[in-house]
């Protein structure tokens, strides 16, 4: 009895590895509790992982809002939804212990005053500006398990939307040529007639993105040309009152009495060629008038074929003299006719380079249209507008007609200045999976307005 | 004192570990972001670029390296990439995870590689 009650004596004075008990007490603890702390940073960095996931969709998503303008809201919102979910799973890698995905889309409108987004199917609208994206990832925890959580959920949400933080000028330049039989591209003539609705479709398209971004200082013009250009819609405020409907109805009323244009107005004389170096001398004189200085200007040309003189339609009737350089002006390349500061040719020489005589070939037309996307091109710096021009270009053939898809490419593409965009496509209508008819032209006019670029609005931390 | 070390130094290592790949994380973002706006280029579309030696053009690969958001105590390497088929860019850093963690005393992350990608839509013409 002795012995023991001395042995509980020297347990409870002797200090000596008193610690090692107290760790080994521990030790369960610190180890849970250094596995909550892994687990715990963990959960931060894929949080921090899938919020980048989701603003990455968020930010293709609204870059992509103009499929729903172009397209409608059932193939252009599967567009935007399936562009949102590529992009943000692209980011949101999953692995053994880890699923993460973008599991919703929705395209809505931001108000930048109230800083809140509202859905399309809250507000009834058709106008969308901004895309909500919801992400979200379910993550195996170490020791979460111990806690009744052996899984944890983490949710983000980012919403962007169109850019609108600088003014987006556009001139449109609708190659209004055709139809007619030397230039068929191969395509059904119902096809070729329905070249001008497209094109009228691919407008308004572009102008409810810019309608959309809301920028108050956005301009927007439509110049068409056939063998020379002539404006349609001259630059107007898009967002102020009811310009928008205004430019609209004029792009829509703009009918077969003006399709037909070079035939009724020019007695038939030309009825196409594409001179579409008029035009983007009268789109540069149109930007000269307007404050381009901070503002992204932007010329888009629509267009079926490259620039051609044709000698059967020109035959006996003088074509060469309706070859002007714009709005009848009749200026040439090579002269310094430009608008104020603005070359208008290759070089300093006043000689004319084709309009009264000799005539202009279609080579001379095609060296006049490089000549002016050059001169609408050039830099602030030297003396330009620094002009972005973007082309779509209908090649109509199919492949059945030789060059067109190919050789006209190279060459109309050469156009783009300025990181412009340059699309093509083959047909002007396309039946979709949804059944539905989706015009290839107005589904590129919707593409361009990538070129707004897009904003993150907000973001879940 | 050898379990004590392991807790102190792993839990340590696996911190900072993870506090440079949140670290990447917003670098290849903010890169990719740059990428996607035409305001950056790629380097050579694939091309691993050491931060050791980091290219003077304004690359994605350039403000990955150059851009401050990571940190010092290791050397990382970039790549970026144009798929025109989306179009898409990435950006892509990894660092060796054992330098990442700092404090790898017990050489966990000997021999593995810490790899972050940051995927954003290409804005405009592409290429």
């Amino acid at each position: 009895m002795t012995a023991f009650a001395n042995a509980c004596r020297r347990f409870r004075t002797d200090r000596r590895a008193g610690i090692a008990v107290f760790i080994a007490l521990l030790f369960p603890a610190l180890i849970a509790m250094g596995l909550l702390a892994i687990d715990a940073v963990r959960a931060f960095s894929q949080a921090t992982l899938l919020s980048s996931a989701t603003q990455a969709a968020a930010l293709a998503g609204s870059m992509n809002i103009g499929n729903y303008y172009s397209q409608g809201a059932t193939r252009g919102g599967a567009a935007i939804t399936t562009k949102a979910a590529q992009i943000g799973d692209a980011n949101a890698a999953s692995s053994a212990n880890l699923t993460a995905a973008i599991q919703q889309t929705q395209l809505g409108n931001w108000s930048a005053s109230n800083s809140t987004f509202t859905s399309l199917a809250t507000s009834g609208t058709t106008s969308p500006n901004a895309v909500l994206v919801t992400g979200s990832l379910t993550m195996a925890t170490y020791i979460g398990s111990a806690f009744g959580t052996p899984t944890l959920s983490i949710t983000k949400t980012a919403t962007a939307t169109l850019n609108s933080a600088v003014p987006f000028n556009v001139i449109v330049l609708n190659d209004m040529g055709g139809p007619n039989t030397t230039q068929s591209l191969g395509i059904a003539g119902s096809q070729q007639a329905n070249w001008w609705a497209q094109q009228q479709a691919a407008d308004v398209a572009i102008l409810k993105c810019l309608q959309a971004a809301g920028n108050a200082s956005t301009t927007f013009g439509v110049t068409g040309f056939v063998e020379q250009g002539y404006t349609l819609q001259a630059m107007t405020t898009v967002n102020s009152g009811s310009n928008a409907t205004a430019i609209t109805n004029r792009i829509n009323n703009v009918g077969s009495s003006v399709f037909q244009y070079c035939r009724e107005s020019k007695s038939a004389k030309m009825c196409h060629g594409s001179n579409v170096a008029s035009a983007i001398y009268s789109a540069i004189a149109q930007f000269k008038a307007i404050t381009t200085t901070g503002a992204s200007n932007n010329i888009v040309i629509l267009t079926n074929e490259l620039p051609i003189y044709d000698p059967t339609v020109a035959t006996g009737q003088s074509p060469v003299l309706y070859y002007t350089m714009a709005e009848g002006t009749g200026v040439t390349v090579g002269s310094t006719n430009g608008p104020t500061g603005v070359p208008v040719g290759t070089g300093s020489s006043t000689t004319a380079l084709c309009g009264t005589s000799p005539v202009c070939t279609s080579s001379n037309l095609i060296q006049m249209a490089e000549a002016q996307a050059a001169a609408a091109g050039l830099s602030t710096a030297n003396g330009g507008l620094g002009l972005k021009i973007s082309v779509i270009y209908f090649s109509g053939d199919n492949g059945t007609v030789s060059g067109h898809a190919t050789t006209n490419w190279s060459e109309i593409s050469s156009w783009v200045k300025n990181g412009g965009v340059a699309y093509q496509t083959s047909a002007l209508t396309t039946t979709t999976n949804d059944g539905t008819t989706t015009p290839g032209v107005v589904a590129q006019a919707g593409n361009f307005c990538q070129l707004l670029g897009s904003t993150l609005a907000t973001a879940s931390n | 004192m050898t379990p004590l070390l392991l807790i102190v130094f792993g839990f340590f290592a696996i911190n900072i570990m993870f506090y440079t790949l949140s670290a990447m994380q917003n670098s290849a973002f903010y890169a990719a972001s740059l990428l996607a706006a035409g305001r950056a280029t790629t380097a050579n579309n694939g091309s691993v670029i050491s931060c050791a030696s980091p290219p003077s053009s304004p690359s994605a690969e350039y403000y990955v390296c150059t851009s401050s958001m990571l940190p010092d105590w290791a050397t990382f390497q970039a790549t970026s990439a144009e798929d025109c088929t989306v179009p898409k860019v990435s950006v892509t850093v990894s660092v060796n995870a054992s330098a990442a963690a700092l404090a790898d005393v017990f050489s966990f992350f000997t021999g593995q590689t810490l790899t972050t990608t940051s995927v954003l839509m290409k804005q405009g013409s592409c290429p």
